[in-house]
């Protein structure tokens, strides 16, 4: 099902991805959904078709964003109960509903974010490329509720999210470094850790993870580098890599009097064997070539 | 006319087809008939300097170092945000309030600026929504050169006209806040009546809503990246409140507008402790040397008898009736300005409209008005007939909406001859009052 309101939809959802990262995607999808509900006006009969259409909506983003997925689809099945309800009383429903599903996912990402804290020891070398805003919370408790002093070193990526982070350690004195990506190799050769978020985690064993994020674990792994993935169970995709929609797009550019033509993707993948620990609100649930999809660890 | 006076007019049509036909920079065009006169010998360079008017320089240049330093603020993106959240997503409030505030902002900053800040914004609202711009930003474009026609510091031909003639910019908002606000409610409500469809409102639809909700959050995160210094801001926004203060209460003053806006800029550049550097490099040079070649032209054909030739020749032979008089200039000046840049047109047209209220006068400077009207408004005929369409038709294209000279005029013909039209009414009123 793709259309211009469709599609809108889409380029929206990866601009915010790409800006803020899946857990603020996620929360802030949420919220407009709330507040779409509120200010929906129609008669009653096209209220549960309307959310039908709106969810399989989201449910197809390209990429998808799963843990939107799965608390849409948690939605979905909580609203087949009182079907016959009035409209104002089953949209005040539908905006309850989604309000507690927003505060539980809340809830599991602050403790991905408290997970992250333990991770986080005096004398440590982090290296951070595309920290979502929960992980960026890690470093700044790390550095003012335990008082550890240790090192970032940021690889430059976009300006917005590579601003946030320098933006945020500076404003807690954490000390740290700004690096250009091709830069890398020069700094894996002492001890380092590299933390990273993901949009999903697949039962092929995958992670879909922000663009540049495949070269910086392909080198740590290759220096021994310990990567450490966090993310909450509800990323935890239910059908395999190939089946997230990862954007791709075909360019013809023009640079330099040269046209050529350009493919993009908008998500890089990570085979989980070279991630080293992977960490969720539950806590360490495996590392190198651990099965998330299994039921006990959130699939 | 003696060969003096023929040079000048050959020289000063050469420019004028260069402008029109773009073969050449505005700035140099001018500046190259300025030196073909000099080298010819037909004025000197003591005289050519005479003719240069320095109110209207110092006034554009305190305006563009004002509106230099309040971009750095942050003010016009956060105004555009708030907007923005304040139309929450319905069509038609977007084209209402987004015209509203680009008509008003307009009125007291360069018309350029204000579609450079407003522009973007419309865009990424309307696209986002799955709705066409170019009918927004057509609507935004003209509502900037409606806005810009209200005051003395607006529109180029109003700072023009104000001083060279002497005109305060109590005079400006006396005289034309009426026809400019009548016109703006016009072209918006013509602009509904014409994209019906565009501007349904959008509550009975769920997943329009979500988008917008989306949207609205997303502007305002990218807002959130946009760092603001408040005392930066509040200092830069005091001085552009003086500015205007000084410009209304010019009568008590004494002071030009010219000195008022070239001091408060120059206290603002000291107050905001801003790198003069910075601020010469936002200065349009080339606008300030087109303005001055183009004064020293019109100063010599004027000075050579061909301005008095021209009024006598043509525009007297309309009679001494004052209501023919002033629809003419209204009408000629609106038609020739939506082809043509207005600014020659506006400096070649002043010692016209001169010669013209020496042989017949008209009371309450009408035929001052009517110029003003004419000049700024016409610019809403065609796509190339103000810059801020110009601008605006070249954000579109960066966004991936091409908008061709056909289409935009179709757009925005009828509601620039729509307010022609408004104008000729409330200055036939005026002068049935005043007569």
């Amino acid at each position: 099902m793709s259309t211009p309101d469709n599609q809108s939809i889409y380029n929206l959802i990866r601009s915010y991805m790409s800006d803020m990262g899946t857990s603020r995607t996620t929360a802030v999808a949420l919220k407009s959904y709330i507040d779409a509900v509120e200010r929906l006006k129609c008669e009653a009969s096209d209220f549960k078709p309307m959310l039908a259409r709106l969810n399989t909506v989201i449910k197809n983003t390209e990429p998808r964003v799963i843990p939107l997925v799965h608390l849409v689809e948690a939605f979905e099945a909580d609203m087949t109960a009182g079907s016959d309800l009035p409209l104002e009383a089953a949209k005040q429903r539908a905006m309850d509903l989604l309000n507690r599903i927003r505060v539980q996912f809340q809830d599991a990402t602050a403790r991905v974010t408290a997970n992250c804290v333990t991770c986080i020891a005096p004398g440590d070398l982090i290296i951070a490329h595309l920290l979502p805003p929960y992980l960026r919370e890690a470093l700044v408790r790390a550095r003012t509720e335990r008082g550890h002093s240790f090192k970032v070193l940021v690889v430059k990526h976009d300006f917005v999210r590579t601003r946030e982070l320098v933006d945020d350690l500076k404003a807690h004195h954490i000390d740290h470094l700004l690096i250009p990506e091709y830069n890398l190799s020069h700094y894996l050769k002492g001890p380092a850790k590299f933390f990273t978020g993901a949009v999903s985690v697949t039962p092929d064993n995958q992670a879909v993870t922000p663009v540049g994020t495949a070269n910086m674990v392909g080198l740590c792994h290759w220096y021994r580098v310990p990567v450490y993935l966090f993310v909450e169970s509800i990323k935890f995709a239910h059908k395999p890599l190939a089946d997230q929609r990862i954007y791709s797009e075909a360019q013809v550019k023009t640079e330099a009097d040269v046209t050529f033509h350009m493919a993009t993707f908008s998500h890089d993948f990570i085979d989980l064997a070279m991630i080293d620990h992977i960490f969720t609100e539950t806590g360490e649930i495996a590392g190198r070539a651990g099965a998330p999809g299994s039921p006990e660890q959130g699939g | 006319m003696g060969f003096d006076a023929l040079m000048t007019v050959v020289v000063f049509l050469t420019v004028y087809v260069c402008i029109a036909f773009e073969w050449l920079d505005k700035a140099i065009a001018a500046l190259l008939g300025v030196m073909a006169l000099l080298i010819m010998g037909v004025i000197d360079d003591h005289t050519a300097a005479t003719y240069i008017d320095f109110e209207t320089i110092m006034l554009l240049i305190g305006m563009m170092g004002i509106v230099a330093v309040l971009k750095k603020t942050g003010f016009f993106a956060m105004t555009a945000v708030r907007i923005a959240k304040l139309t929450g997503g319905q069509p038609l409030r977007i084209l209402i309030l987004f015209c509203a505030a680009t008509a008003i902002i307009s009125a007291f900053l360069d018309n350029v600026t204000t579609v450079l800040i407003m522009v973007p914004i419309i865009i990424e609202l309307t696209q986002g929504m799955g709705l066409d711009p170019r009918t927004y930003v057509v609507a935004l474009a003209m509502a900037s050169n409606l806005g810009g026609t209200a005051t003395l510091v607006g529109d180029p031909p109003n700072i023009i006209i104000g001083s060279m003639v002497g005109l305060t910019f109590n005079q400006f908002l006396g005289y034309l806040l009426v026809p400019v606000v009548i016109a703006t409610l016009v072209v918006i409500a013509y602009f509904r009546a014409r994209n019906r469809a565009s501007f349904l409102p959008i509550d009975d639809d769920l997943t329009k809503l979500f988008s917008v909700q989306l949207l609205l959050e997303k502007i305002e995160f990218d807002f959130r990246t946009v760092k603001i210094d408040r005392v930066f801001l509040i200092k830069s926004l005091a001085c552009l409140g003086v500015a205007i203060l000084l410009f209304v209460t010019q009568s008590v003053t004494g002071l030009s507008p010219g000195v008022a806006a070239l001091t408060v800029a120059l206290v603002l550049f000291i107050v905001t402790r801003t790198e003069i550097e910075e601020i010469l490099l936002e200065i349009e040079w080339s606008t300030l040397l087109f303005f001055a070649g183009l004064f020293i032209l019109v100063g010599a054909m004027e000075h050579k008898g061909v301005i008095a030739w021209l009024a006598h020749n043509i525009f007297l032979r309309v009679g001494s009736n004052p209501y023919v008089m002033t629809l003419m200039v209204l009408w000629v000046s609106g038609i020739v300005s939506g082809f043509m840049d207005n600014i020659p047109f506006t400096i070649t047209m002043i010692p016209i409209v001169q010669t013209m209220l020496t042989a017949h006068p008209v009371p309450h400077h009408i035929l001052w008005w009517a110029l003003s009207l004419g000049a700024c408004l016409g610019g809403n005929l065609t796509l190339i007939g103000a810059s801020a369409n110009i601008i605006s038709a070249g954000m579109l294209k960066k966004y991936g909406y091409d908008i061709s000279f056909g289409t935009y005029t179709r757009q925005s013909a009828p509601g620039a001859i729509l307010s022609l039209f408004i104008s000729s009414i409330v200055l036939m009123v005026y002068l049935w009052i005043f007569l």
